[in-house]
């Protein structure tokens, strides 16, 4: 059946839990590239013989135009599969820029298409220079603040640190009662979580 | 269908809300310096709605008590009847009856992160992108780092702790709205980039630093796209916006949908609105009161501040 292999990409898309993605079917996107061309050869096939038997191709309507008919719209609906795929793929792809960071993790970037990756970079580097301009750093205070200080603890070794006037030493599993601004960095790059009681 | 990522979504409209109710604090012991500093952000213009009786002899308790009667929270309870009118749910809300409260209320909204905060409901609450406040985000901006640079002389001059952190909070509070505000705008230029980046109109409604963003962020959206799978396509399919040649307008642009239902609630009396275009509906908008109606009936009232969105 036409646009079936097209529906499946989505239907990957639609599977996956809100937020995350799933690796780049590459095997299916090529197959339905494929498809997509294969519409098109047979259109202009259909559409050159009834040319050839003199024919309007704008008001006939014979088998040979319902035909063609069909192949375009398998074609559009292709397209719509391919490029849906593709943006909701590339909206997750933005969110990621929130919600981790500039540097994306090993495993996500196994997920993705090179032109995803390029996309990424590309994208990140527009929020950069937007918030240089701005001269404000919009990647931290994600979540209202309740505390000017929270208990966090350190999950990785991270050395002297200096905040402020003072420096402190982050070992691992030490916990500590730190301002929440000074924090926020070590968080989103999962070297502290915040300790709950 | 895809989108998560919290900021537009109303969950997190509704748990964000009331953290940042505003605190008029007035630190106003004799041993601080805090009497002379506009704490609440307010413009300079503004006066204080006076707190009186609340200075104490120690510097942290008259804080907190004059921090704690003027916690207040925006809504009122719901309250009274619920009138169904030409398919127009509207809740009927109990008004202030203490006048000293309502006069405070009206002194608050006047500050600048009050107005701050009602940009940044609207924003969140509206489907499609408003207008960028440049005058106010500058004047907002001029306060952080007034109350940063307080700070940093509080730290000098050995003020009582339970001040400055307090003064921190205020501050912090503050800078989260202004971030979140920025960020809510730029996740809604990213969702709808080719609808905005189409109309002179939408467009003039950022700020100069987002039309640029915008503009980057299609052009790296469609040459993603274009070498992703456009250029795969065969000829005649291969535009960004048009499903094919024989599409006459764009017609694959995602576009906010106006038709969506938001609550609002009204400023100030309007009389009666109409609703449509041919004037079947028309509902009397009282002020004070709470709708349910369609976002793009009402555009013309949020965009003239007649009316909030919550």
């Amino acid at each position: 059946m036409y646009g079936r292999r097209a529906s499946q990409l989505l239907k990957e898309v639609d599977s996956c839990e809100a937020g995350q993605l799933v690796p780049f079917n590459s095997d299916v996107f090529d197959q339905v590239i494929r498809e997509c061309n294969e519409h098109n050869t047979q259109f202009q096939s259909l559409i050159r013989k009834m040319v050839e038997q003199n024919l309007d191709i704008e008001t006939t309507r014979n088998d040979d135009h319902y035909g063609a008919a069909v192949h375009h719209l398998s074609l559009l609906r292709n397209k719509r599969c391919l490029m849906a795929y593709m943006y909701n793929r590339a909206e997750v792809i933005q969110s990621f820029r929130w919600k981790i960071g500039p540097v994306l993790p090993h495993e996500i970037q196994e997920k993705l298409h090179f032109s995803e990756k390029e996309y990424f970079k590309n994208h990140s580097a527009a929020i950069k220079s937007y918030m240089s301009e701005m001269d404000i750093d919009l990647t931290v205070d994600m979540v209202p603040p309740k505390d000017p200080y929270i208990q966090v603890r350190v999950l990785e070794d991270i050395g002297e640190v200096s905040l402020g006037d003072h420096s402190i030493s982050l070992t691992k599993n030490s916990l500590h009662f730190l301002r929440r601004t000074d924090t926020e960095q070590f968080i989103s790059q999962g070297l502290m979580e915040e300790f709950l009681e | 269908m895809l989108w998560s990522s919290g900021e537009l979504s109303s969950a997190s409209r509704s748990s964000a809300a009331p953290s940042f109710e505003k605190v008029t604090y007035s630190a106003n012991g004799p041993e601080t310096k805090a009497q002379n500093t506009s704490f609440s952000l307010a413009r300079p213009t503004t006066t204080q709605p006076p707190t009186p009786s609340r200075a104490a002899p120690s510097p942290p308790a008259g804080v907190l008590a004059a921090a704690a009667p003027n916690l207040r929270v925006d809504l009122p309870p719901l309250a009274g009847r619920r009138r169904h009118h030409l398919g127009v749910c509207q809740l009927l809300m109990s008004s202030w009856e203490d006048d000293d409260s309502a006069a405070a209320a009206a002194a608050a909204a006047s500050t600048d992160v009050e107005l701050l905060k009602r940009a940044w409901r609207n924003e969140k609450a509206s489907p499609e992108i408003l207008r960028f406040d440049s005058p106010l985000v500058s004047r907002v901006r001029e306060q952080i780092q007034l109350l940063e640079e307080t700070l940093d002389d509080f730290g000098e001059s050995g003020v009582d702790d339970l001040v400055v952190s307090l003064y921190q909070m205020d501050l912090d509070r503050t800078l989260f709205l202004l971030r979140s505000y920025l960020r809510l705008r730029l996740q809604k230029i990213e969702k709808y980039m080719m609808h905005i980046s189409k109309s002179e109109d939408l467009l003039s409604r950022l700020s100069q630093q987002e039309q640029r963003f915008a503009k980057s962020c299609t052009e790296m959206m469609e040459k993603h796209l274009e070498q992703s799978v456009l250029s795969k396509l065969p000829y005649g399919y291969d535009s960004v916006t048009r499903q094919s040649l024989s599409s006459t307008e764009d017609d694959m642009v995602p576009e906010p949908q106006l038709d969506t239902f938001v609550f609002c609630k009204t400023k100030s009396d309007v009389g009666a609105f109409q609703l449509d275009d041919i004037g079947e509906e028309v509902v009397d908008l009282v002020a004070d009161d709470l709708y349910v109606l369609r976002y793009k009936s009402i555009k013309g009232l949020v965009e003239s501040g007649q009316i909030d969105l919550i």
